[in-house]
């Protein structure tokens, strides 16, 4: 060991403050002799002196982290549960049969739900007709080949939805008579109450003002679209606040799961509508405002996708307005993770009375319909 | 934390228990967290890095087998967490100093230039990074769990399975190495130089 090693070794001491006075005077006497060791030595020192600090680490760390790892959690029992897949929150046994009936029943409306051919039926305007409340669902356990009337709750009844009832004729139950208030503004939930009234349903709200975490990228109200063009001169993502009701359900389940939604569309005022059709007057890519326009301009329909609670976007089968094969819901052609995040999406929109448009995966419909909005 | 209280959150971590993780995260994350960003020297990736090790922690909490207390165990998942990061960014730029951008994640307004002492600590900490990065992978492991971890002797010397005068001794030749790369580097002084004047000349560019 040279010399300047058992300086080090004593500086080591030094610095633990175990060195005895012996040590001490060597260190000394080496200090003196050795100017290159004077210099290792202050230049040690300052750099443990700019070590000897303490950062705060940021409060969204541990969402961070905890995020990632309830989305593990979750992956793991989805691995493990692979036939009927995970669905938070759907309590009963007929109620999981019901979803997994779904996409049986998606097939059978494939085609069906395009915006241009949305019929909604003129009897089921919005104003009238509200979501029945989110209770759990009391209706008869399910039978075969009845896919209508078996799905809880509100999760899926056709009714006032975009051209279905013609393929799967809705049945009104005493339910739903009874439950469906026939004024907006009775149809307060529990728990409501307060200074500020809780909107009527059929209140267009900024979803953020009651989702503050949700997240909301406006694609048409950027560049950032198919068309190039700014198409909005609005940035806020308005919906009816009963489709924001059925979104916060939606919501809380994602939370648990370390998910969030981002939003790239919401309300799409006719004028929009209007706009969009002169950039690009092709009713494959864009509904006719001449003819039925679009559900996005009834306020209850929203193009989202699944993110994660710090807002990167899972996988999910084809960006945002990609007019290709790849956006439908027959998820044969994308990867597997894309199609099981995408599915994860319609199965928990689905469940909370969103009907899926089988064309895009991005885009779900409220199954309560509203009024147009010029 | 007791060890014994470690164990039993452990324990129910590994049955799967997100509750029970989520305590390990509030126990260890500042520790976790100041290491990650004196090695990576940002905020950004210091969260990043953080995030890393507690999910590879998460990820392989089964094959913990209680033979190191859960911090040293951590401190190394973040080390290699940090380094991934390092090794990564270095593609990017050359010498990972901090940018502008970085620096003006000093908690002041952008008008107003950074108080000089902030610009320095800065600097300082830049410096004894990059010449920790510059150390053979063994003497910059035993400079981490001394001088960054504050390790206990018994610690390192269980971690590395040596002795624990070679700790002592491996120890003393990591630090003579360390300061012979910080004074090559040159923002520290020796006897010769101000410290301050070489301070300002690293600093130039960003002010």
């Amino acid at each position: 060991m040279t010399e300047h090693e058992i300086f080090f070794e004593l500086l080591g001491q030094r610095f633990d403050g175990t060195l005895d006075a012996a040590g001490e005077r060597r260190l000394r006497e080496h200090l003196a002799s050795c100017p290159q060791c004077r210099e290792l030595y202050a230049c040690l020192v300052q750099a443990r002196g700019a070590l000897d600090f303490q950062v705060t680490p940021p409060p969204e760390l541990e969402a961070r982290v905890m995020g990632a790892v309830r989305r593990e959690n979750r992956q793991r029992r989805q691995r493990r549960q692979k036939t009927v897949g995970v669905l938070v929150g759907v309590a009963s046994a007929a109620a999981i049969l019901a979803v997994t009936l779904i996409p049986g029943y998606l097939r059978l409306t494939a085609g069906m739900a395009r915006d241009e051919d949305a019929a909604p039926s003129p009897c089921m305007d919005g104003d009238l007709r509200e979501a029945p409340p989110d209770e759990a669902d009391d209706s008869p356990a399910p039978e075969d080949g009845d896919f209508v009337d078996q799905v809880p709750g509100d999760s899926l009844k056709p009714d006032g939805s975009d051209g279905q009832s013609e393929l799967a004729p809705y049945a009104p139950t005493s339910q739903d008579t009874t439950d469906n208030p026939t004024i907006p503004g009775e149809s307060l939930p529990p728990g409501s109450g307060g200074e500020v009234p809780e909107p009527a349903d059929t209140d267009l709200v900024n979803v953020l003002d009651y989702i503050p975490d949700i997240y909301v990228d406006l694609r048409y109200a950027t560049e950032d679209n198919f068309t190039g063009q700014v198409i909005y001169d609005f940035t806020q993502a308005r919906l009816r606040y009963g489709t924001v009701k059925k979104l916060m359900a939606v919501m809380e389940e994602l939370r648990e799961e370390g998910y969030s939604l981002k939003i790239w569309d919401a309300l799409r005022p006719v004028s929009a509508q209007y706009k969009l059709w002169e950039i690009c007057p092709d009713s494959r890519y864009v509904a006719n405002p001449n003819n039925k326009g679009s559900t996005h301009s009834r306020g209850g329909t929203v193009d989202l996708t699944l993110v994660y609670s710090d807002g990167f976007e899972v996988e999910m089968p084809s960006g945002f307005d990609e007019f290709s094969a790849l956006a439908d819901r027959d998820y044969s052609d994308v990867s597997p993770q894309a199609g099981e995040n995408a599915l994860m999406l319609e199965r928990i929109m689905t469940a909370h009375g969103f009907i899926p448009y089988e064309a895009e995966w991005w885009h779900f419909t409220d199954s309560t319909t509203y009024d147009i909005v010029e | 934390m007791t060890a014994a209280q470690e164990r039993s959150v452990i324990a129910a971590a590994q049955r799967g228990d997100d509750q029970a993780f989520e305590l390990l995260v509030r126990e260890h994350q500042k520790n976790v967290y100041n290491l990650a960003f004196k090695l990576t020297g940002s905020e950004e990736d210091a969260l990043d890095a953080s995030q890393d090790a507690f999910l590879r922690a998460f990820q392989n909490l089964k094959s913990f087998r209680f033979e190191s207390r859960v911090s040293v165990w951590l401190y190394r998942l973040t080390y290699n967490a940090s380094m991934d990061i390092i090794k990564k960014s270095r593609r990017g730029r050359i010498v990972p100093l901090p940018t502008d951008e970085e620096g003006s994640e000093l908690d002041i307004p952008d008008d107003a230039p950074p108080p000089e002492e902030a610009v320095q600590r800065r600097e300082e900490l830049e410096s004894v990074r990059r010449a920790v990065l510059e150390l053979d992978p063994d003497k910059r492991r035993i400079i981490l769990m001394r001088e960054y971890q504050n390790m206990s002797y018994t610690a390192i010397a269980q971690a590395l399975g040596v002795e624990e005068g070679t700790v002592k001794s491996r120890l003393a030749r990591a630090r003579m190495a360390l300061a012979e790369k910080l004074k090559k580097n040159g923002t520290f002084s020796g006897e010769t130089q101000s410290n301050k004047q070489m301070g300002k000349k690293e600093g130039r560019d960003r002010m």
